[in-house]
């Protein structure tokens, strides 16, 4: 089972490596959202009501969670892409472990993987 | 047992909630032979090909491939056999090696082996050149090819083919014939090939199975099949059908000289015993009872006339093909709770639409046609007289409103 999942995820960090605009998007969007609405939206805090007085203890956890969701209903799609294109059929006649197929996953889309790290680091910075 | 490269017995597959993709069909195919399931659209050739392959569950019956069970040890099945699914099931974001490496690796091979292998196999399908290229840079032909040579990769004693040369121009359809004609002499491959194309059947397969709504109507030699129609066969074609043209395939039916009359469309073919004794006759017949005939033509049969007989429809005029939705190719034994419920959904929004082609194998009206009937009398008239006969309505009636 590790060995089928780690030709797997070989094949699909070879499709993200050969797609490097999308990789670079996808690790770029999350940062995007955390310029525009830190900006944006920084004196929410000064609402009455609110106790915290830095308005990213609200803005990191959100964009971290959405970053999470995002990225695994990215594999979830590439795996649909994958289904009805044949590919998973193809995989499904070899005697591969049914469980590597979807372990195998987070190859697929690592960008949004690597984003929450991004994410993460820029938090740890920011304090 | 060990005979049969596969048997199966009595197997039937029901998609839920009600539809027979394949019922209790028997067929057994001999070591290195190839044999051809021959078809029209969702008469359960491609399903029958995923319930061999391990993709696909099945309700009762009994599949076993190379002496195997496919419901005991599906692993071990899926050693000894290659699948070429009917969709190229490589990835377009890949090379051609690549695919093929990584199919090595879900056999479990060891490396050495791969890489003998794929020069071995790019070699035979000449595909050395194009190898190191990206997959979706390849023409259709190409990619049939690959898609070959990844499912031959682990040495399978059986291929199962899905429409091999589906979208294919002439020259790669006939390169693809030959090549897999060698599979099979030249290294003993037992195949399992499904085709829309009777010269395809004709001329690649050992033996052809005429399926029809999941069963098998007749098996046997292409030769054998068109030797079941003795005689000639002689297609009259109207430029309409209406009383009279039902009146006179009546009584042609009747002479002693005709064997059986059948229907397709516009045309109207009789199989006789001497094509040229009877056209006269036929002709006289025809100013007998007034009736226009646009065209007559006489040939020896072909298996398109085994096809027409036995599956009561010619292949040009064959329904479309309503493609499932994959989650219910995955449906498999019973098909989950859910399935059911999806199907429903599906009927609903269904029967709100225009009449679908099942309407008419139903022979049923369809619900908002007294509308439409009004609109159009003369159509309407016409279909009557298909209905009353029971004989197959063309379906162009229905989009020429």
């Amino acid at each position: 089972m590790i060995i089928d999942t780690w030709h797997l995820f070989n094949k699909y960090m070879r499709i993200t490596i050969r797609m490097p605009l999308w990789s670079l998007f996808t690790l770029i969007q999350p940062l995007i959202w955390l310029l525009i609405f830190a900006q944006l939206f920084k004196n929410f805090v000064q609402l009455p009501g609110t106790d915290s007085n830095n308005y990213m203890d609200f803005m990191i956890p959100g964009i971290l969670i959405m970053t999470v969701l995002f990225g695994s209903s990215w594999s979830g799609v590439s795996l649909l892409r994958e289904i009805t294109s044949g590919t998973v059929d193809k995989m499904l006649v070899a005697p591969v472990s049914r469980v590597a197929i979807v372990l195998s996953r987070p190859g697929d889309c690592p960008s949004h993987y690597y984003s929450h790290c991004c994410v993460g680091l820029w938090c740890y910075h920011y304090d | 047992m060990n005979n049969y490269a596969i048997l199966i017995k009595k197997l039937t597959k029901i998609y839920p909630p009600k539809h027979k993709a394949i019922d209790e069909l028997d067929l057994s195919v001999n070591n290195s032979e190839v044999m051809a399931l021959l078809g029209p659209n969702g008469a359960g050739k491609t399903t029958t090909i995923r319930v061999c392959s391990t993709l696909s569950g099945f309700d009762s019956g009994q599949v076993m491939i190379g002496g195997l069970d496919v419901d005991v040890a599906p692993d071990k099945v899926r050693q000894t056999i290659g699948v070429v699914a009917q969709q190229t099931g490589i990835d377009y974001f890949l090379t051609g090696r690549e695919n093929m490496r990584l199919q090595g690796h879900l056999y479990h091979m060891k490396k050495n082996d791969i890489d003998e292998r794929i020069k071995e196999l790019a070699d035979y399908f000449e595909l050395a050149e194009q190898l190191d290229n990206i997959v979706s840079t390849y023409s259709g032909g190409i990619r049939r090819k690959l898609d070959i040579a990844t499912a031959l990769i682990h040495r399978p004693k059986i291929l199962f083919l899905d429409e091999p040369t589906l979208g294919l121009d002439i020259r790669s359809r006939k390169v693809l014939w030959k090549h897999i004609e060698e599979l099979n002499t030249n290294f003993g491959l037992t195949i399992l090939l499904t085709t829309h194309y009777l010269e395809e059947a004709d001329s690649l397969s050992d033996r052809v199975a005429i399926i029809n709504s999941g069963k098998i109507q007749i098996i046997g030699t292409p030769d054998e099949l068109k030797n079941s129609i003795k005689g000639d066969s002689v297609v009259i074609s109207f430029e309409k059908v209406a009383q009279n043209e039902q009146s006179f395939a009546y009584l042609a039916k009747q002479e002693d000289y005709i064997k059986d009359t059948v229907w397709d469309g516009n045309n109207l073919h009789l199989y006789v015993a001497d094509g040229a004794e009877c056209v006269p006759k036929l002709m006289v017949l025809a100013s007998q009872n007034h009736v226009e005939v646009k065209s007559l033509a006489l040939s020896r049969p072909s298996l398109d006339d085994v096809f027409l007989k036995y599956t009561g429809s010619s292949m040009q005029g064959a329904p479309q093909e309503t493609t499932d939705e994959w989650w219910k190719q995955w449906a498999g034994k019973g098909g989950g709770k859910w399935a059911g419920k999806w199907d429903n959904d599906d009927n609903e929004a269904d029967s709100q639409e225009s009449p679908t082609e099942e309407s008419w194998q139903n022979k049923q009206w369809p619900s908002g046609s007294e509308e439409w009937n009004n609109s159009d009398q003369s159509h309407t008239e016409k279909q009557n007289n298909n209905q009353q006969d029971g004989s197959w309505p063309d379906k162009d009636k229905w989009g020429n409103k």
